[in-house]
């Protein structure tokens, strides 16, 4: 049995999810919050094995709750609900402490399977959302990198070219025109003073965003 | 002119006396050179004597050996024996060879000559008898003789030395041996031409050898014919004639020759020659050349340039003194003209001039006195002065004027009418002075006349000019009143304030708003400078703004802030200078309008813009929460339902679970444009996140959204308040509309930096651009919107454009100032 902490400031989302939760049966809502300081306090009272929180709550912001939760209950992981949808709060809650990240809208298809990855002690995103964390892990090593002068979409653009993906593919990817992957590339290539596909994937390599 | 004669006169006895000088030096030198001459022609003289004598001598010996000879007796004694003959021309030929003279031969007692060294040439002497020559006669009387003369068969002169041949055993002469010399070796030797002539004169003055080839067998004086004949019996000198040389004795030592030549003369006597001389001629004209050449080369340059430097002295001098009789001469001749000028001026001067003799009849009378009266001076002259006048003015000329000008000697302003020839009448006044001889008597007048009509005329004219004039200028002062009332009225009741100052700085006109301005009046103010009137702070603003008025002499307009009453006000002031003619300022005119109300208004408008921006940003952001937590929360519980709905129904209803499928797809739809609805309103991000995750999200999905390349960049930003945060996510929202909407960019920068307290965000597009000039018509395209944005969060929103270069809209906010919050 797997015990959640449910923190939801939305009565009909909770009793939404604790059904979702519940209907499997080997996991069970052990306890229910409408704010993000009952969501503490009953992390630190309760016997929970995930925390399932909501970061637009009412009286703390989210991600306070999560770092709050991180210093005071390292070991209890913490899945992300969230109506958001945008790139960003995924890259904060996770550097937060957040293990994983799913929206409300994909809750019936993703909770029960998030809570379960979770619980057994893996991270539960999704691949654009861990991609873009691995940016932002990269260029927050601190100290001047190369890819300081970079934003995020030139960065994504060069591991997937880095990874040997067609201009299509990475248009499809991430909804973008095959001309502009073309006008970032170039600009890529221009910045970081490389000549071609096969420099851009050495310099990936040995900047740490793209495995060898 | 005499002065010139005088000066003529002096500057020629100048060189006269030069010459005269000159001419004593030149004689006196001649003098000694001629004396000098006679000792030297005298010594020549002599000298040549004994040289000629000399020569003569030589032959006498020679003659004694010839004779002394044997064969010569033999010859003689048998003169049939050719052998002898032969010996004795032998003896002869040897002798004429060995001496180098011209002939030698032998003479019998008779004179015949029987043998010689000519024996052979076409002029033998063999078969000819000498016997009438004396050095034959001499030598058979048993004399030794010398002989000089013309050969009688050679034609040859020579000199003959005779000697007697005598027998064996002594005796009488036998025979006679002679040896004649040529003469040609003494000329060859000594009587050469050379400085003088040289003569050997014989017997009769007969030139018998000379220098001078043309004189030779002439006598030396004019001889008479018995004297000729004299000549001819000898037959010394050959045949004649013997004509005359032309020289006349002048004195002891002195000839002259036919053209006048003279020549010192000196004879000396040839001793072994009785009756023969010797004479040395030395040209006396030579003479003087000789003493003057000398002169000449080396004084005469110095002399010459002397009579050079005393004629040209002569000539400046003279000159100097032509000059100054010119210039005396033009001064008469200015004299002259003057007096003509006087005539001239008289006639031709614009004035009524006449006057009249101790008769009273007209002796002249100007042109324009003809003129004015319209008389020709025949009419005029010699007639009466008073058949001009009127019968009035007559009257009064004879019995007063006339008179008392006589007497007196001048009138002056007498009033006539004079009768013009047309017959109108003219006013005058006549003034006059009279003229006097030597004796102080009255000669004649000289009087002017002025032609009073036209001045009456004219006064007449003036005064009404004067009237008009003063009309005129009563309606200028009364309209300058007009318009002064009313400008006057116009600065009274003007809410400007406004002053007039010098270019120094001086209050010259203020009108009451001034004055309630400063707190002083008119006459307080007047003259006064900026510094008197106002607190130093005030003043030194207003004086720098003037400056700049006086530097660039044009009008500037600039906002003022001035306190009176306790409050400062702002008043919006326009100078602008008053240029004279000569382009210098000479006032300075400043209106200043109170704007101090405007300005509150106008920063309660600003500060009322912002609040409604704010409350709408606030009421935004309400509904955005609104829509989001509350709607989305409820749809998304919604949709957990549907799901599960279907997923309970899967396999059982199949109908129904399509319906199911269809609420979720209805459901996500809806979520999907209430999050749209409620980012748009407010990008949660932004209240969440941040400004840079807020715009990190919004340029990726401007890029997605619009196809243009948008490259985010950001550094160093610091957590920025609300109103900052929200101003740059507006403006850089609002400039990425405009990018996509009217640029045709195909990229675009967004970069946020902070620095230096402030933070900068830039939206640079590679798109159309425009040009600046029509900015104006942008600003509706959400420009103004972005100003009023930056200046409600206190900073500043810059924008560079030009076709075809892009767009670059530039926002810079202060970092360390954020206002209130939004919220």
């Amino acid at each position: 049995m797997i015990r959640v902490l449910l923190a939801d400031d939305h009565g009909m989302v909770r009793a939404g999810l604790r059904s979702l939760i519940e209907e499997t049966g080997d996991l069970a809502v052990q306890a229910e919050a409408a704010d993000g300081r009952e969501a503490i306090r009953l992390a630190l009272t309760q016997p929970v094995d995930v925390a399932v929180v909501d970061i637009s709550m009412p009286g703390m912001d989210g991600l306070e709750v999560i770092s709050q939760l991180k210093a005071q209950r390292p070991e209890l992981p913490i899945l992300v609900l969230t109506m958001h949808e945008e790139e960003q709060y995924v890259v904060r809650t996770i550097s937060a402490g957040a293990k994983g990240y799913i929206t409300k809208r994909s809750a019936p298809e993703q909770l029960v399977k998030a809570i379960r990855q979770l619980h057994a002690g893996g991270r539960y995103l999704s691949d654009q959302a861990a991609e873009l964390l691995a940016l932002r892990v990269a260029r927050g090593q601190g100290g001047a990198s190369p890819l300081d002068g970079l934003s995020n979409r030139e960065l994504q653009v060069l591991r997937a070219l880095a990874l040997g993906q067609t201009n299509r593919e990475i248009a499809e990817a991430f909804h973008i025109s095959v001309k502009t992957v073309d006008t970032y590339r170039f600009r890529l290539l221009k910045k970081l003073g490389l000549r071609n596909n096969a420099e851009l994937s050495r310099f990936a390599t040995a900047q740490g965003l793209v495995e060898s | 002119m005499r002065l010139r004669i005088i000066l003529l006169t002096l500057s020629l006895l100048a060189l006269v006396s030069t010459a005269a000088g000159a001419m004593y030096y030149y004689y006196s030198l001649r003098e000694s050179a001629v004396a000098q001459a006679h000792r030297q022609a005298a010594s020549r003289a002599q000298m040549l004597t004994n040289q000629i004598s000399g020569f003569l001598s030589q032959n006498q010996k020679p003659a004694a050996a010839l004779a002394s000879l044997h064969e010569m007796q033999q010859a003689l004694l048998n003169p049939r024996d050719d052998e002898a003959l032969d010996q004795a021309n032998a003896v002869l030929d040897k002798f004429q060879r060995t001496l180098g003279v011209d002939v030698c031969y032998l003479m019998d007692a008779t004179g015949l000559t029987i043998a010689s060294s000519n024996r052979k040439s076409a002029d033998t002497f063999v078969g000819h008898n000498f016997s009438f020559r004396p050095y034959y006669q001499n030598a058979i009387a048993g004399k030794v003789a010398k002989y000089l003369a013309l050969g009688t068969t050679s034609k040859k002169r020579g000199a003959y030395y005779s000697h007697p041949v005598r027998g064996p055993g002594g005796g009488p002469p036998i025979g006679v041996a002679v040896i004649k010399a040529p003469i040609r070796l003494l000329e060859k030797t000594v009587i050469q031409p050379g400085e003088g002539v040289t003569l050997l004169v014989g017997p009769h003055g007969v030139i018998f050898s000379t220098s001078r080839p043309q004189w030779l067998s002439h006598t030396l004086w004019d001889a008479p014919l018995e004297e000729w004949e004299a000549i001819a019996r000898t037959r010394q000198f050959g045949e004649g004639p013997w004509p005359w040389t032309g020289l006349t004795r002048r004195g002891e030592h002195l000839v002259v020759d036919q053209k006048g030549r003279e020549y010192l003369f000196y004879a000396a006597p040839l001793a072994i020659f009785p009756r023969w001389r010797v004479v040395y001629l030395r040209d006396m004209a030579e003479v003087v050349r000789g003493a003057w050449q000398p002169f000449v080369r080396t004084t005469g340059v110095a002399v010459l340039g002397l009579c050079l430097f005393a004629g040209l002295s002569v000539y400046f001098l003279y000159r100097k003194a032509s000059q100054e009789i010119l210039r005396r001469r033009v001064a008469e001749q200015d004299l002259r003209r003057s007096e003509e000028r006087y005539r001239g001026l008289y006639h031709n001067t614009p004035a009524l001039l006449h006057s009249i003799d101790t008769s009273g009849r007209l002796v002249d009378v100007s042109d324009y006195w003809m003129e004015a009266l319209g008389y020709s001076s025949q009419e005029v002259i010699g007639r009466r002065l008073t058949d001009f006048l009127t019968p009035e003015s007559r009257r009064r000329a004879e019995q007063e004027v006339l008179p008392g000008f006589f007497r007196q000697g001048f009138c002056k302003d007498v009033s006539y009418q004079f009768i013009k020839k047309d017959g109108s009448v003219v006013e005058v006044l006549l003034s006059a002075i009279a003229e006097r001889d030597e004796a102080g008597r009255i000669v004649k007048s000289l009087a002017v006349l002025s032609d009073v009509t036209t001045l009456k005329r004219t006064e007449e004219e003036l005064r009404r000019a004067q009237e008009k004039l003063s009309q005129h200028s009563r309606d200028l002062e009364r309209q300058v009143r007009q318009r002064t009332r009313e400008i006057t009225s116009f600065l009274r009741y003007t809410p400007a304030v406004v002053y007039m100052k010098d270019a120094q700085g001086h209050y010259v006109m203020v009108n009451s708003r001034f004055e309630e301005m400063c707190g002083l009046d008119t006459e307080q103010l007047w003259g006064k400078t900026v510094q008197e009137v106002f607190p130093p702070a005030v003043a030194a603003q207003f004086q720098a703004n003037d400056q700049r008025v006086l530097e660039s002499k044009r009008p500037y307009q600039v906002e003022e802030r001035v306190p009176h009453g306790g409050e400062e006000y702002t008043y919006l002031s326009v100078r602008f200078p008053i240029i004279d003619e000569g382009g210098q300022v000479s006032r300075l005119c400043g209106i200043m309008v109170n704007i101090t109300d405007l300005q509150r208004a106008q920063e309660k408008l600003r500060r009322l813009s912002g609040s409604i921006m704010a409350s709408q940003e606030k009421e935004r952001n309400a509904i955005a929460r609104e829509l989001h937590d509350e709607l989305g929360q409820v749809l998304t519980a919604l949709r957990m339902d549907a799901v599960w709905l279907r997923r309970h129904l899967e396999g059982a209803d199949a109908k129904a679970q399509a319906r199911a499928e269809n609420m979720c797809a209805v459901i996500d739809q809806t979520i999907s444009e209430v999050r749209g609805i409620a980012t748009r309103l407010r990008p949660p991000a932004l209240d969440d996140l941040g400004l840079v995750d807020a715009l990190e999200w919004h340029t990726a999905e401007f890029e997605r959204r619009t196809g243009i390349a948008c490259v985010f960049t950001h550094a160093q930003v610091p957590p920025v308040g609300d109103t900052i945060a929200i101003a740059a996510y507006r403006v850089a929202q609002e400039a990425l509309t405009n990018v996509a909407r009217h640029s045709g960019a195909s990229n675009v920068d967004v970069a946020l930096r902070s620095d230096d307290g402030r933070l900068e965000l830039s939206v640079v597009d590679n798109g159309a651009g425009f040009a600046a000039e029509r900015l104006s018509e942008r600003e509706g395209l959400g420009i103004a919107g972005m100003r009023e944005r930056a200046s409600l969060a206190g900073g500043e929103l810059s924008l560079r454009s030009r076709p075809g270069q892009g767009t670059e809209v530039i926002l810079r906010l202060p970092l360390d100032q954020p206002r209130g919050g939004v919220h």
